[in-house]
């Protein structure tokens, strides 16, 4: 007796010396979604694993689990109670670091463990097709005239991704963001109906939430703040750089994992999503979606966040919303 | 006559077999989703979606919009039974309906229900069919100022939820307005009234606070029944299970009047079938010459709103399918699976696909029979549930609304509030506070706020922007003429009878 639960011991710490230098799953992999079913994220996230599944590129099943509240952050003191656990991980967005600096969750940006960027949406300026501006620069110099003679909606809320693109491309026109007039008018799709009715002037968003509409000319796509333009419906649509204003603003989509994960666990993300964004079906999705492809790995992905906190804390400051 | 011939084309499409099969499956899923508390149409169908994954484009929709209206028709059967609502649409229900039920009537309430939905819900698409492409601008139309003034002329309703004391229909008012401003508001991004707990950042859910209010706190009252021994029999159903001839006479016009209510405000995005089960219930409480009978057990009370709250799924349709444009949860769901098939709507998908459209839209008639042949025979079955002993009951109404509240976020926070709003809803009952106010105040009070507050940075501040354009200048009428007509009526009538003696 005494001799099986020794056997077991030792097996067991060699089980455990071997995991020093590779580590992988033993038990069903989670995969957090900071909000209810159904929106991006949680598609993204159900994207993953279908991929992985599809292609035993994990070895052990999947499951996703969605952690909704508090703008992300229910998710991120779920995501921190399994410290390095590698079984668990999350699906984010630049909301992680939007968060942190409107001092809204417990957990800041740099307590959990950056895995990968899996693929980036750059935010366009978008009027109906009946407006009379015409282009990025007719956009600029009205606000240019008057900042508060355009009523921009800026979804889902104010300090969100897309009212800093706004406030971005103002300040790079010389504009004082303060003095603009954004309206938040709760998800894209509200805002794009108001802007089709008319209610108001401009949308800042996702390519893929007037994609529909820009197909079918009823929405035109003024400029994007992409580093270089992107293909499909949005091929003659500038980017702000072209047009003279240096602005990139990216609602990215990253795997980010609890704090507290060894380099072995890491590296084992760090395989398996490599190997997700170079599977056909991962590329389907990307066009259908109008998700640019952006991979990067988890080294790549850290330096990400630290710029971007340096980039919003910036704009923040410059829009009097930093806490 | 090239749409007509489209829309036969549909008719072809949707009895083909296998999608016969996948109608069947949703509006059999949907109705199961609706009769669990928690787990409403947008859940439902996302969890779902994976399941879809290889089907052809058309058939996957067709289930996944029978989920959609199926799940309308189950929310009725817990509300009524234990009043416990099933789907947040079915928040009216649980006052008249569950009171029928306490009358013996349960079998009448289930259905003019399960009627009531097939009515309506044909009417919704027969307005779906007709006029989806004509009322796509009609949406347009609403902006910030217009929902404003619709959201204020449904408030004046609370003058018709109040009972008799005026100061406590205010009271439950105010409390649910209160409620409704909990979380960060979207038009500064600041917290408000959050506590430090995150869980209340995206604000109260309203199905926990109903469930709360309803379920948990008939509980409650229950519990000292049975501690002072004046606990009621069992719910014995009295005359015939079915409607009798004099109950469906008063159920034929609030079923026509609520197919038509809640289609116009479900083609409206963000309004939802909660507004328009309440527009509903309000309606039929005005136009009633019973109207003390409403919160009693009217059927009016049931027929109205569950009708409603059925045709408001066909005009969510609108919007989705013409504009791409999602008018709420479920729709947004929807409109994330319509895109993963490769199917993209818009004004260009009556074009494009007319196969896949009206096939969708046929395929609504078909499972809106197959529910009502669903749910008529187990009105039967439910109705048993009365016949539970009270001491393993009222345990059964907390397992449900326990694992209802869960299921929303899976957060323990839910459960404490389930247990505090039903505490709040025993003292109201002892109070005699009513609660309809308050689920009234709740629904409207986030978007009359931010609707007002999106239309004043709109205009820089103006407030003309609320008398410019048709729409808000006849709601705003319609909001004084429903606040006037309480005070004007009873004079009109002394001047009508004064004028009969002389």
């Amino acid at each position: 007796m005494i001799r099986t639960v020794l056997l077991t011991v030792l097996s067991f710490g060699f089980v455990m010396a071997a995991q020093a230098q590779v580590w992988r799953p033993e038990r069903p992999v989670e995969i957090i979604v900071p909000t209810t079913p159904g929106g991006g994220i949680d598609r993204t996230a159900r994207l993953l694993q279908k991929i992985i599944q599809e292609n035993a590129l994990a070895g052990v099943p999947v499951s996703v689990n969605n952690k909704p509240g508090g703008g992300g952050a229910v998710s991120l003191v779920y995501l921190n109670q399994h410290a390095g656990d590698a079984h668990f991980v999350a699906i984010n967005s630049p909301n992680l670091i939007a968060n942190d600096l409107n001092a809204r969750g417990a957990v800041k940006y740099r307590d959990i463990t950056p895995l990968a960027n899996l693929f980036s949406e750059y935010t366009v300026v978008a009027v109906r097709s009946e407006s009379p501006l015409k282009t990025g620069q007719d956009f600029i110099d009205r606000l240019r005239k008057d900042p508060q003679s355009l009523a921009v909606s800026t979804p889902t809320t104010l300090g969100s991704v897309n009212h800093l693109s706004f406030a971005l491309v103002a300040k790079a026109a010389g504009i004082d963001p303060r003095k603009l007039k954004a309206v938040v008018l709760g998800s894209g799709g509200d805002a794009v109906t108001a802007l089709l009715g008319g209610h108001i002037d401009a949308h800042t968003g996702t390519p893929s939430s007037v994609v529909r509409m820009v197909q079918a000319d009823k929405i035109r796509a003024l400029a994007i703040l992409a580093p270089r333009r992107i293909g499909g419906p949005y091929a003659n649509t500038p980017t702000w750089t072209e047009l003279g204003y240096k602005v990139v603003m990216d609602t990215w989509r990253g795997v980010i994992g609890p704090k507290g994960m060894t380099q072995a666990q890491i590296a084992w993300w760090d395989g398996v999503l490599a190997k997700v964004v170079a599977s056909p079906a991962w590329k389907e999705a990307l066009e259908q979606n109008t998700w640019e492809a952006n991979y990067l790995n988890s080294v790549q992905t850290r330096k990400q966040f630290d710029d971007e906190y340096a980039e919003y804390h910036a704009i923040l400051g410059d829009l009097g919303m930093l806490k | 006559m090239e749409t007509l011939t489209h829309i036969l084309n549909g008719f072809v499409v949707c009895m083909q077999p296998m999608n016969l099969w996948y109608t069947f499956l949703g509006v059999l899923m949907g109705t199961i989703i609706g009769v669990l508390p928690g787990i409403g149409p947008s859940a439902g169908i996302a969890l779902l979606i994976p399941i879809t994954y290889g089907m052809n484009p058309t058939s996957a929709l067709i289930m996944l919009c029978g989920i959609y209206y199926g799940a309308k028709y189950g929310g009725s059967t817990t509300a009524i039974l234990i009043r416990t609502p099933g789907e947040a649409a079915s928040v009216m229900t649980s006052i008249d309906g569950y009171e029928m039920a306490r009358k013996g009537r349960a079998g009448a309430a289930l259905a003019v229900s399960a009627i009531g939905s097939f009515i309506a819900g044909t009417i919704g698409v027969i307005g779906l069919t007709l006029f989806a492409v004509p009322l796509a601008s009609m949406a347009l139309k609403f902006g910030p100022a217009e929902y404003f003034t619709l959201m204020l002329f449904a408030m004046t309703a609370v003058s018709t939820l109040t009972g008799e004391s005026p100061a406590k229909g205010v009271i439950a008012t105010i409390f649910g307005l209160m409620i409704a401003t909990i979380g960060i508001d979207l038009q500064s991004g600041q917290a408000r009234y959050t506590m430090g707990i995150p869980e209340f950042q995206d604000g109260v859910g309203f199905v926990v606070v109903v469930v709360g209010l309803f379920a948990m706190a008939e509980v409650f009252r229950g519990l000292e029944d049975i501690y002072r021994g004046t606990s009621a029999k069992a719910m014995k159903i009295t005359g015939k299970l079915w409607l009798t001839k004099e109950e469906w006479q008063r159920s034929i016009g609030p079923i026509w009047r609520g197919g038509i209510i809640g289609f116009v405000i479900g083609v409206l995005p963000g309004a939802g079938g909660t507004i328009a089960s309440i527009m509903s219930y309000t309606t039929e409480k005005r136009m009633s010459k019973h109207p003390e009978e409403f919160g009693h057990g009217a059927i009016e009370g049931v027929a109205g709103p569950e009708s409603a709250n059925n045709s408001d799924t066909a005009g969510a349709l609108v919007p989705l399918l013409t504009l791409g444009v999602p008018g709420g949860g479920a729709t947004a769901v929807m409109l994330g699976a319509f895109i993963m098939y490769g199917v993209q709507p818009g004004p260009l998908l009556f074009q494009n696909r007319p196969d896949l459209v009206w096939g969708l839209i046929n395929s609504m008639y078909v499972g809106n029979i197959m529910l009502v042949i669903l749910n008529l025979p187990l009105i039967g079955l439910f109705v048993r549930l009365l016949y539970i002993p009270v001491g393993i009951l009222y345990p059964l109404i907390v397992a449900i609304s326990v694992i209802g509240a869960y299921a929303i976020n899976g957060s323990t926070v839910d459960l404490w509030l389930i247990l505090i709003f039903g505490v709040i809803g025993y003292v109201f009952n002892k109070l005699d506070i009513p609660v309809a106010p308050l689920v009234l105040s709740l629904v409207l009070g986030g978007i009359m706020e931010q609707s007002f507050r999106q239309a004043m940075t709109i205009s820089g501040g103006e407030l003309k922007i609320f008398y410019n354009s048709g729409i808000t200048v006849t709601l705003l009428a319609m909001s004084v003429i429903s606040v006037a007509l309480p005070f004007v009526m009873p004079m009109l009538r002394k001047l009508g009878s004064k004028g009969d003696e002389s």
